[in-house]
C-alpha cells in the first residue's frame, strides 16, 4: 500500500549543517588573528558567531514551506545556504540545479541599466540562451505590469516596482526551487495577491517554494508546511497552524511524524 | 495476460522522482587549490554567455553619460602621454623622435595592468548584490571585467596608428607578435594580483587603498617614461626584477618595430612570474571566496 503513496521527489536536502560567521570589525584570518592575540590581553578566541547549529531540513517538489522565526534567528541564512551563496562549515547541502533566491529589492540588479537590460542580464546569470529570454520577455513584462517603464533605468523605479520586476523575472524563469525572503510584502495588495496565485501555480508544476516572512496570514493561506527557527535551530516542523501556535502561544507540537 | 513491457513500466511520477533524485548535488561545491583550475576553465566555458553579457554591461556603463563616449579610451592615454612628453621635453629635451609613441604605449600598458588588477580586486565587493542573490562561479565577476578591459585597451592601442604613420614606421612582425604577447602577460599578472587580493579586500578594505598607492608608485619603477635600453648596465639588472618590465617593453618595442634587446633569462623570468602569479591568485581566490562571502 505504501508503494502507492510514493513521496514526491526531494528537491532540497540539508543534513546536519553548522554555519559560523566571522565576527568583529576586521577579520584578518586565523594566522594574523593569533598574532594579534599574542599582543593583546583580550581573548579573541571566540571570534565567530554560529548562525546555524546542526540544522537538517528537507523539502520535496510540490511543497510551499514557510520559515518562521524572529529577526536574526537564521531564516535568511538557511535560504542563502540552500541557494549556494554560503558553503556549510559542517554537514551537507544538496539541491536540484535551478535554485533561485529572491531577496531584498530584486536580484542583484544594476541600477544604471534599463529594466530590459536587467532582465537580459538576469537571464544570462541563469545561463539561459538569448532566444529563451526573448520568448519569456513578454510574459515577464506583462506579469510585472511595468510595460511603460521597461526601457527606463532601474534607478528611476520605486522600491515596489523593483520588487515587482524581481518577482516576475524569478517566477517566469521557472526555477526548480524558489526561495523568497521577505519580499512579498513590498508590492501593493493587488500584486501580492497576483504573486500568491503565481506561487500556487508554480507548486502545481512540481516546484518547491520556500518563504521566509513574518506575514503569518499570507503564510497560513499559502504554505503546505512550516518550520520555526530559533537561534539557528529548527524547533518545530509541521502543519502551518501548529507551528504558528507553537511560536506564538508555546503550544507543544502535536505528536505526529514530520511530513518529510 | 498483459504484455510484460507494460507491467514492468513504473508509474509516471516514479520516473520523475528518479530523474530528480539523480540531480541532487551541492550547489556550491568546494574545490581545491589545483583542482580549481580545470573546473574554472569548464565553468567559464559553460557560462560564456554570462561572461559576455557582463563584459558588454561594463563597456556600456563605462562611458555612460559622457559626450565623447568611447572616444575617451583614445583621448585619455593621449592626454596623459602629452603631459609626460611635454614635461620631459622641458626638462632634458628628448632626442628620440618616437618618444611620444613609446610613452603613449607605456601609459596604456601600465594603465591596463592597473585596471585589470583593480577590477579583479573589487569584483567581490562591487558585485555583492548579485553574489548574495544567486550562485555562479565567482571568478566570473572579475574575469568578465578583465575581458571588457582587454577590449577597451585594444581599442586604446589604435591611438598609435597616427603616430606610426607620422613617423613612417611600417607594420612589422614585432607588432604582430610582441603587442598581443605583452598585453596578455600584463593581463595575467594583473589577474594574479587582483584575484589573489580580492578576498582579502572583502576582509579588509585597506588592501584597496594600499594598491591604489602601488599603481601610482609602480609607474615610476616601470618603463612608462624610460626604456630599459637607455639605462646603464648596473641599473638594468635591478629593474629587470620588475615582472612587468618585459610585457611593457614588448608592447612599446612592438609598435616601434624595434628588437626587444632583453636577455632570454629575463624574459623567461618575467613570463614565469606572470603566469605563476595568475595561477597563485586564482587558487587563492578559489580557496577563500566561500569563507569571505559571509563578510560581504
Amino acid at each position: 500500500m505504501s508503494a502507492l503513496v510514493e513521496p514526491a521527489p526531494l528537491t532540497v536536502d540539508v543534513q546536519n549543517v553548522v554555519l559560523h560567521f566571522p565576527r568583529g570589525r576586521v577579520y584578518v584570518g586565523p594566522v594574523l588573528q593569533s598574532l594579534r592575540n599574542m599582543f593583546r590581553s583580550v581573548n579573541h578566541a571566540d571570534n565567530t558567531y554560529t548562525a546555524l547549529r546542526n540544522v537538517s531540513f528537507q523539502a520535496r517538489s510540490g511543497e510551499i514551506v514557510g520559515m518562521m522565526g524572529r529577526n536574526g534567528a537564521g531564516k535568511s541564512t538557511l535560504l542563502r545556504l540552500i541557494a549556494g551563496i554560503y558553503r556549510p562549515d559542517e554537514g551537507t547541502v544538496r539541491t536540484v540545479p535551478k535554485v533561485l533566491l529572491l531577496a531584498g529589492l530584486g536580484v542583484g540588479f544594476s541600477v544604471h541599466l534599463t529594466g530590459r537590460e536587467n532582465v537580459y542580464l538576469y537571464g544570462s546569470l541563469l545561463s539561459m540562451p538569448k532566444q529563451k529570454i526573448d520568448e519569456l520577455f513578454e510574459a515577464i513584462v506583462d506579469f510585472s505590469g511595468l510595460k511603460d517603464f521597461i526601457d527606463q533605468p532601474l534607478k528611476t523605479y520605486s522600491s515596489g516596482m523593483r520588487s515587482r520586476l524581481g518577482f516576475s523575472v524569478t517566477c517566469e524563469t521557472n526555477p526548480d526551487v524558489l526561495l523568497i525572503d521577505e519580499t512579498l510584502s513590498a508590492g501593493d495588495a493587488e500584486f501580492v495577491e497576483k504573486s500568491a496565485a503565481r506561487i500556487k501555480s508554480m507548486v502545481n508544476g512540481a516546484h518547491t517554494v520556500l518563504i521566509a516572512s513574518h506575514a503569518y496570514d499570507l503564510m497560513s493561506e499559502l504554505c503546505t508546511r512550516a518550520v520555526f527557527i530559533e537561534k539557528g535551530e529548527i524547533l518545530a516542523n509541521g502543519p502551518v497552524r501548529d507551528v504558528i501556535n507553537f511560536h506564538l502561544h508555546g503550544t507543544p507540537m502535536p505528536d505526529q511524524p514530520p511530513t518529510t | 495476460m498483459s504484455s510484460p513491457s507494460t507491467e514492468a513500466k513504473p508509474p509516471a511520477h516514479k520516473l520523475v522522482a528518479d530523474a530528480h533524485a539523480l540531480k541532487l548535488a551541492a550547489p556550491n561545491p568546494l574545490q581545491g587549490f589545483w583542482r580549481g583550475l580545470p573546473t574554472l576553465c569548464h565553468n567559464l566555458y559553460t557560462h560564456r554567455q554570462l561572461v559576455w553579457a557582463m563584459c558588454m554591461r561594463d563597456i556600456r556603463l563605462k562611458y555612460r553619460g559622457s559626450a565623447f563616449g568611447y572616444f575617451w579610451s583614445l583621448l585619455e592615454p593621449l592626454l596623459m602621454a602629452f603631459t609626460y612628453v611635454a614635461f620631459f621635453w622641458l626638462v632634458k629635451g628628448s632626442q628620440d623622435k618616437a618618444f611620444a609613441l613609446l610613452v603613449v604605449n607605456g601609459v596604456i600598458t601600465w594603465g591596463h595592468f592597473a585596471s585589470v588588477a583593480q577590477r579583479c580586486q573589487g569584483s567581490l565587493t562591487g558585485n555583492s548584490g548579485m553574489i548574495e542573490s544567486i550562485y555562479v562561479p565567482r571568478e566570473i565577476y572579475g574575469l568578465s571585467a578583465v575581458l571588457s578591459q582587454l577590449i577597451m585597451t585594444t581599442l586604446s592601442l589604435f591611438v598609435s596608428v597616427p603616430f606610426m604613420i607620422y613617423l613612417g614606421i611600417p607594420p612589422s612582425w614585432e607588432l604582430v607578435a610582441y603587442v598581443p604577447a605583452g598585453l596578455l602577460l600584463a593581463t595575467a599578472f594583473g589577474i594574479g594580483i587582483g584575484m589573489g587580493s580580492a578576498p582579502w579586500n572583502v576582509l579588509n578594505r585597506d588592501v584597496e587603498y594600499f594598491f591604489n598607492f602601488i599603481t601610482r608608485a609602480g609607474m615610476f619603477l616601470s618603463p612608462v617614461m624610460w626604456d630599459s635600453d637607455a639605462l646603464p648596465k648596473s641599473m638594468r639588472h635591478i629593474v629587470m626584477w620588475n615582472p612587468l618590465l618585459v610585457p611593457m617593453e614588448m608592447v612599446k618595442k612592438g609598435v616601434t618595430g624595434r628588437s626587444l634587446n632583453i636577455d632570454a633569462n629575463h624574459i623567461i623570468f618575467s613570463v614565469g612570474v606572470c603566469l605563476g602569479m595568475m595561477i597563485l591568485g586564482l587558487g587563492t581566490f578559489r580557496r577563500m571566496e566561500g569563507t569571505v562571502v559571509k563578510k560581504l
